[in-house]
């Protein structure tokens, strides 16, 4: 059976690779290509967020009472990161790749620690405290467009 | 409080791994300073006081200031566990200071009456930092393979300060030697080297390169092996020196340890090859120095085992302290500082104001340029150790000289950024 933890890492992975593409596009500097694979990856990443707050998020913090915990730190991360998704979709509007690489640059850090941290702790007490519930949890994520 | 582990915001505050980063680079300028001054003269014998307080400089003064701040700023995100009495780290990081410059000063003006300082000094700064981190770290329920190699490396710094300690009282007069004087130095170098700084690179390792570069994860198996083979290697190692094993006896011991090391540079090679992202940047060329650094460092001390020659001593101290230690982590300085600038003082303003991007905090030029100094002062200070020419070592103590000076300007320029208040 999947645990949360292999289901969660493996979209990680998907949006970095997403990410890795837009970005290889743009240092070689086809700039509508690169603009395309970075708006894939802001799809990407927004879906993943979604899955997070509107699912996983929701049922951890119901079965441990725990709503001023991890998910809250995680909640606060993805504020920020939404803020730079924002400045890279300015970037794309007005053409300005140099901001775009750079403003990706900085999410991705941003998206690095935060996934260690999700991947190291807050997974793992997903599929220990709420083990029963994992593939349907699972399943809902999977029905988010 | 009741649980640790579960909050997932636990950085230390931001002037705790600042404050061990930018002192590294200023013992830099210390220990490229003793080369120019000193010449070839600190590449004759690694029993001369000079090149003992060089080795330490460089050794505590930058590797183990950073590894130090290292330490306080990952654990909580490799490992999970929260850092304990996290406001003595300055504490550590001050007395630090003043055993490194008394440990030093004494051996370079041969002053008896600083190496009691220095013992002091250093067995207090030592003795809370593990604490800490061992506490931390022993806290810790998960057995990753990073929390294997910390505690390795915390383990082994234990063993080799106190084995230091109990050196320098030796050799000064301070206590009469307990065991004989080159033992007690080789089981030192051993602890230090290896497992002090070996284990903590190659843990520190397994996360952080797909991390970075988005390369495929290291294999698990292959870490924990890799560990295994390290820890046997490190006991037998020990052993063998315990017992004044001879040549083959000490190169059989150190095989497993060596093949690991080689395993484990093969592989993050492979990975940076092959990673996601293409952008080549300071970072990945610090890390790819080091890594060539490090085998070849290994090939010199097993040759030294059959062939002793002292030059292939300083060729083996040379690759790996400043081709490897200090130039892995010049690289992670570069990757971690910026982020930990953006993280502290900006992440929260994110939206509200204007906030920097981590290239405005951090510009490539000035991280490239550093690069090409330290490369620079490897290509020079190793054939002018191996051969004994004069005026190579100094040069190559310049070009040293300015890549310390180099990282120092790079850091103060990351530090200055602050956001702008006109709200
Ligand atoms: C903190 C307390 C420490 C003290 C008091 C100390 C003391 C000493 C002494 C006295 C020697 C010379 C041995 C001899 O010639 O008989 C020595 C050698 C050495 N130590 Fe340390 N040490 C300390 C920590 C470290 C650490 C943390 C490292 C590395 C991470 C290290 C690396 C080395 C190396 C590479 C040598 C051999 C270099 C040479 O002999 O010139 N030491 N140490």
């Amino acid at each position: 059976m999947q645990t949360i933890n292999e289901y969660m890492a493996a979209d990680h992975a998907r949006c970095d690779q997403l990410y890795a593409d837009a970005e290889a596009e743009l240092l070689s500097g086809s700039f509508e290509k690169g603009r395309e694979k970075m708006l894939a990856f802001e799809a990407g990443m927004r879906r993943h967020f979604e899955m997070e707050e509107a699912i996983l998020f929701p049922a951890f913090e119901e079965a441990t009472g725990m709503t001023q915990g991890p998910t809250m730190v995680m909640r606060a991360e993805h504020v920020q990161m939404n803020g730079i998704l924002a400045q890279i979709q300015e970037s794309l509007e007005i053409d300005d790749p140099d901001t775009t690489l750079g403003a990706g640059e900085t999410l991705l850090m941003l998206i690095q620690q935060h996934n260690m941290k999700e991947e190291g702790m807050l997974y793992p007490m997903v599929d220990q405290q709420l083990t029963a519930q994992v593939p349907d949890l699972i399943q809902k994520m999977d029905a988010i467009e | 409080m009741r649980s640790s582990g579960l909050s997932l915001d636990q950085a230390p505050p931001e002037d705790i791994p600042f404050r061990f980063f930018l002192t590294a680079p200023v013992f830099g300028l210390l220990a490229g300073s003793l080369i120019l001054y000193r010449g070839v003269l600190v590449f004759s014998s690694s029993w001369h006081f000079e090149t003992i307080a060089l080795t330490h400089l460089i050794t505590l003064g930058w590797v183990m200031m950073i590894m130090m701040g290292a330490f306080y700023q990952l654990v909580p995100v490799l490992a999970g566990g929260q850092v304990p009495w996290i406001a003595l780290s300055r504490v550590v990081h001050f007395f630090m200071i003043i055993g490194i410059l008394a440990l030093a000063g004494g051996l370079l003006l041969i002053s008896p009456l600083l190496f009691p300082v220095a013992i002091a000094a250093l067995l207090l700064a030592f003795t809370v930092f593990l604490t800490q981190l061992l506490t931390a770290l022993f806290r810790v329920k998960a057995n990753r393979p990073v929390v294997v190699a910390m505690r390795i490396s915390l383990i082994s710094l234990a063993l080799a300060v106190s084995l230091g300690v109990l050196e320098i009282g030796a050799i000064t007069g301070l206590w009469p030697p307990l065991i004989e004087r080159s033992i007690v130095k080789n089981l030192h170098v051993t602890l230090a080297l290896s497992g002090g700084i070996g284990g903590l690179i190659i843990g520190v390792g397994f996360h952080i390169i797909p991390m970075f570069y988005l390369s495929s994860p290291f294999p698990e198996k292959r870490a924990i092996w890799i560990l295994r083979a390290g820890m046997f290697s490190l006991a037998a190692v020990s052993v063998m020196l315990l017992n004044s094993a001879g040549s083959v006896l000490l190169f059989t011991a150190m095989l497993p340890g060596v093949t690991a090391s080689i395993i484990f540079t093969l592989t993050v090679w492979q990975m940076l090859l092959k990673r996601k992202r293409k952008v080549v940047d300071a970072t990945l060329r610090f890390w790819q120095i080091g890594l060539l650094a490090f085998p070849l460092s290994l090939l010199c001390l097993s040759v030294h085992l059959f062939w002793p020659d002292e030059r292939l001593t300083f060729a083996f101290g040379l690759l790996f302290l400043m081709g490897f230690a200090a130039t892995i982590t010049n690289g992670m300085l570069y990757k971690i500082v910026p982020f930990l600038i953006w993280f502290h003082r900006f992440s929260t303003l994110v939206g509200k104001v204007k906030v920097p991007l981590l290239k405005e905090i951090l510009p490539a030029k000035r991280t490239s340029g550093q690069l090409l100094q330290a490369a620079l002062a490897m290509l020079t200070l190793l054939p002018g150790a191996l051969l004994q020419i004069d005026w190579l070592v100094r040069a190559g103590a310049i070009f040293w000289l300015t890549s310390s000076g180099w990282l120092v300007l790079n850091l103060i320029f990351a530090f200055r950024q602050k956001p702008v208040t006109n709200d």
